[in-house]
């Protein structure tokens, strides 16, 4: 069930209608409603695989608790602060290393055979292939990918080890937990929520607020603008380049590229900005995953605001655990490469995903660790965006890409000849110039919102009434009229995938 | 005493209570924004304003829908099938009606078959059709008229198009009436798809960019106004026949459709089923019709045959298999369409032919109670002239377009049941139709010699015509034609001289 799509629309109006009016009164039924809720929304998808949320859930809740229980007889160790106070820290014990190593094995398992076996496995036929030993193209298993698996089990990777660190207690309430890993609104593409934020929001009882179902809905909204006009607009331009790679030469190649990372953002942080809208309709509150990145004007910069969560969760969990900067410059380096090269087969089991990821982490170790690259002028500034704005454009060459040699096919086909051909891969002139104005436009509200922040919506829906109630209307009106959707479009999310 | 209006004093004292009360309306305005606003019913607000912004959009599309805005082109055969069909039944009621898919629609004529069969008779046909659409399109014939005869075409009972045929699910629910289209809705179309189904705004949104020529069509009708002319759901829009080069590629390729490949599924079955007892529901004589393709596009007909008998073989229905029936003198190459294809059709010159076969055959060979409307004024004023008429009919007295020159007249014992002229474009035909049962077996299909007293340049007469056999084969006779000269009026028949 996508976002996008009239079902999506019918099960948000009875889940929220019955939320509201039935299940909102007892904090337990609740819960239960927004577990079933969950599970009917995945199961839509594919029932069977639903058991592997479940496992997952059951798995994590479980080594939550057996490692609670080894604090109950906790070792204490003593550490000296500046001051030469004595406090104390929590040291886990064995069996809670031993608890926390099944929770990572399992989880980190259960993504491995879904989601790596077929890649791991044809890597391994295609280097014997090298030595001769192999001599067939590679038939992948048949395995079907459970759509959000990386979300829900780095999820639940990180309350064990949040546990493990005694950063939270953990969960006495199967319910609780369980719904906490299957939230619909962002079980299958994020946000990665930590159990310190989302947990506890479980056990706060919910009472209907205006303010927060309408700015819920206007979110919703407005995700579905940036998708449905812009980015599935976008991607009718970029799939027509990249089917056509033998024939794209030059501009339409830099265009479709350029778009392409204008269509990853605005696709990706529509699906949040929904995802985050229809939580706070229901009284959550999710982490923010995008704030403006294309305004970046160093790659720390950017990558502090591009996927947050995920950026969060692997400097938290890995980046950290591996010494972060604490060891050194050149292992510093080192550890950036492998948090971008994990984070880039995070998304997806190819080694253009690891390309993808080890390209910046290598900007991210150049540019900003060796040139620091840290402007202070404007136009400085503006330049070190280009800059970063296009060097990660380049680097989306492998993201985008079905195999290397597309990759490398669309980066050799870079250039400015064959403008002519611009509206040959899937739109006409007049949609393309739609599409670059509603970029244009989504990038001077960013601005504003850059500098008004949350001023500039308080301010919307507490004046114009007008202005207000033509927005409104505007927004479903122009989903309708002017959306890509029906017949021969994929409307799905790029981020299901991973 | 009073003191001055403007003293410095004062002055100062109005400035600082108008700071004051500047401050004041600052706080307040401060306060108001950052003072959520007090709601009596919060959730019946939202509600309502959900709801009014909802009835706001499906009012624009309501009104979008109802100007056909988004409209395809009505040469859409789908979007102009049953609007047909509604002024059709307004002025006559459909005897015969014809469902399938477009090989039902191209290959049989259904003006002609209403022309042999004295009745009127309807093409109910659907591009791309399965048992599904049949069902509905069915159930919407029955639900507003009562006919009798309901002949099924059996393309629509496999799966040879497999995908294709869900491609016009849309346009098909959106021509049903109401009732059936609610019935239909989730039956044909996935639960995101109902709006599309519904609303022609919806599923052509993309005009905007992609077709703006058509919504400038459509926000213009009156310029672009479509002819008037009674349509009864026919086409015979394909006219390029099999021809040599097409027998080249088929002496190299061989056929295209393989009737081992051929199948059909459970909601083929399930929908077969409840066509059937519809149909027996309504007392509605059921006719099984297979069109036939060039024979030398399918192999291992059998097999299909056998696919297609799996659901019929259940009924006691009759099953018309004119790709069985294949006979290569009579279905000449130039009926069928001149590309190798999948889903070959019949053409345009073809459907009359088959036509009158599937008349012959319902008429003669199932000897069918049909109604005879043409003695019906208003049958014939709405038959008058089409396709057909002047073929089984004589024409009206003082007509311009067409005259009677002989009726019921017997020469060298073969009765010309009936003789006109008529004019067809530019172009004078001189038609003559020889009672079946009085013409020499051996003679049929074979040219005829007729010794004609007519009229030229003012002078009378008496011209020798060698007359052609025509594709039609009347129920009753044989049909003969040939063209004349416009200085030339045929006035009567005198001779006949057979070929030898």
């Amino acid at each position: 069930m996508l976002f996008n799509t009239f079902s999506f629309a019918l099960f948000l109006l009875v889940t929220y209608t019955l939320y509201v009016l039935v299940f909102s009164k007892n904090l337990k039924a609740r819960n239960v409603f927004l577990l079933c809720a969950s599970y009917f929304f995945y199961s839509c998808w594919n029932f069977k695989l639903l058991f592997v949320i479940v496992v997952v859930s059951a798995v994590d809740y479980f080594m939550g608790q057996q490692i609670e229980k080894t604090k109950q007889a906790p070792k204490l160790e003593e550490e000296p602060d500046n001051n030469s106070e004595t406090v104390t820290t929590y040291a886990p014990s064995k069996d809670a290393k031993k608890y926390l190593w099944v929770a990572i094995l399992v989880n980190l398992g259960v993504l491995a055979y879904f989601k790596y076996t077929n890649f791991f496995l044809e890597s391994i036929w295609n280097l014997l292939g090298l030595f001769g030993v192999t001599h067939d193209a590679f038939s992948p298993l048949d395995i079907v990918l459970p759509i959000g698996i990386s979300f829900y089990c780095f999820q639940g990777l990180s309350y064990v080890v949040d546990v493990y660190k005694d950063k939270i207690k953990a969960s006495n309430n199967p319910i609780t937990f369980f719904t906490f890993i299957a939230f619909f609104p962002q079980l299958v593409a994020g946000p990665i929520e930590r159990a310190g934020n989302l947990l506890p929001q479980f056990d706060k009882p919910y009472t209907f607020n205006y303010d927060d179902a309408r700015k819920g809905l206007f979110m919703i909204g407005a995700g579905l603008v940036k998708k449905m006009l812009i980015a599935d607009r976008i991607a009718v331009y970029v799939d027509g380049v990249f089917d056509k790679l033998g024939e794209a030469n030059g501009f339409p190649s830099f265009v479709a590229l350029v778009l392409f990372a204008f269509q990853l953002y605005l696709d990706f942080s529509a699906y949040s900005q929904i995802a985050i809208g229809t939580a706070r309709m229901f009284g959550f509150k999710l982490s923010d995953n995008f704030r403006m990145p294309y305004l970046s004007v160093s790659f720390k910069d950017f990558w502090s605001r591009w996927h947050i969560t995920l950026t969060n969760w692997f400097r938290d969990y890995l980046y950290f655990t591996l010494g972060g900067n604490r060891k050194g410059k050149y292992r510093t380096y080192i550890n950036v490469l492998i948090i971008f090269a994990v984070s880039g087969l995070w998304h997806g089991a190819s080694w253009n995903f690891f390309i993808w990821g080890l390209l910046n982490g290598i900007y991210l170790a150049i540019f900003d660790k060796v040139f620091h690259l840290d402007p202070k002028t404007t136009l400085t500034k503006v330049g070190s965006c280009l800059f970063v704005f296009f060097s990660w454009t380049f680097s989306l060459a492998f993201f985008r890409g079905a195999t290397f040699g597309d990759a490398i096919q669309v980066l050799k086909n870079i250039g400015i000849s064959n403008s002519d051909a611009l509206y040959n891969y899937g739109l006409n002139s007049m949609e393309f110039k739609f599409a670059i104005f509603l970029i244009i436009g989504l990038m001077i509200l960013e601005l504003l919102a850059k500098k008004y922040g949350e001023k500039m919506s308080d301010f919307f829906f507490n004046n114009f009434f007008i202005i207000r109630w033509a927005v409104y209307i505007a927004i479903p009106l122009a989903i309708v009229y002017l959306g890509i959707y029906g017949e021969g479009n994929d409307n799905s999310f790029i981020y299901f995938q991973f | 005493m009073k003191q001055p209006k403007y003293s410095k004093n004062n002055l100062k004292a109005v400035s600082t209570a108008k700071a004051q009360a500047q401050t004041k309306i600052q706080t307040n305005k401060e306060a108001k924004e950052q003072t959520p606003k007090v709601r009596k019913h919060p959730r019946i607000e939202l509600a309502i304003k959900v709801f009014a912004i909802l009835a706001i959009v499906v009012g624009v599309v309501r009104y979008t829908d109802s100007k056909k805005y988004f409209e395809p082109k009505m040469g859409f055969r789908v979007q102009k099938v049953i609007p047909a069909f509604h002024s059709l039944i307004e002025k006559d009621t459909i005897d015969v009606c014809l469902f399938g898919s477009s090989h039902i629609g191209e290959g049989i004529n259904a003006h002609v078959l209403s022309n042999y069969l004295g009745c009127t008779c309807f093409s109910m046909h659907q591009d791309g059709s399965d048992m599904q659409d049949v069902y509905y399109s069915l159930k919407d014939v029955v639900s507003q008229t009562k006919i009798k005869v309901a002949v099924f075409e059996t393309f629509t009972m496999t799966n040879v198009l497999g995908l294709e045929q869900q491609k016009s699910k849309y346009a098909k629910l959106r021509m049903l009436s109401t009732p059936i289209k609610l019935e239909a809705t989730p039956n044909m179309l996935p639960l995101d798809e109902y709006w599309a189904g519904w609303s022609s705004t919806i599923r052509n949104h993309n005009f905007l960019f992609r077709d703006t020529a058509q919504i400038n069509r459509n926000l213009h009708p009156a310029e672009y106004a479509p002819q008037r002319f009674i349509y009864l759901g026919s086409e015979g829009r394909q006219d390029k026949c099999v021809n040599d080069s097409l027998i080249a590629v088929y002496d190299s390729l061989g056929p295209i459709v393989d009737g081992e490949k051929v199948g059909h599924d459970e909601y083929d079955l399930e929908y077969f089923d409840k066509i059937i007892k519809l149909c027996e529901e309504n007392d509605i004589k059921v006719v099984f019709l297979t069109i036939p393709e060039y024979y030398r596009n399918i192999k291992n007909y059998s097999s299909w045959k056998s696919v297609v008998n799996e659901m019929i073989g259940k009924t006691k229905h009759p099953w018309y298999d004119l790709q069985e029936k294949y006979d290569s003198t009579l279905f000449r190459r130039e009926f069928f369409q001149g590309d190798r294809l999948i889903n070959q059709h019949v053409v345009a010159s073809g459907a009359p032919f088959f036509s009158t076969v599937l008349a012959a055959y319902l008429k003669d060979s199932l000897q069918l109670e049909l109604p005879d409307r043409t003695k019906q004024k208003r049958w014939h004023d709405l038959f008058y002239g089409s396709d057909g008429y002047f073929l089984n009919y004589t024409p009206r007295d003082n007509d311009t377009a067409a005259f009677n020159i002989c009726e019921g007249r017997k020469i060298a014992n073969i009765l010309i049941e009936n003789a006109f002229w008529s004019k067809e474009g530019n172009s004078r035909g001189f038609y003559v139709k020889f009672e079946k049962s009085s013409f020499p077996k051996e003679q049929v299909m074979k040219p005829v010699e007729l010794l004609v007293k007519g009229e030229y340049q003012g002078r009378e007469v008496n011209a020798v015509f060698k007359v052609l056999p025509t594709d039609m084969l009347p129920v009753r006779n044989y049909l003969y034609k040939v063209g004349v000269i416009k200085e030339f009026t045929p006035k009567d028949i005198i001779g006949i001289r057979l070929a030898n």
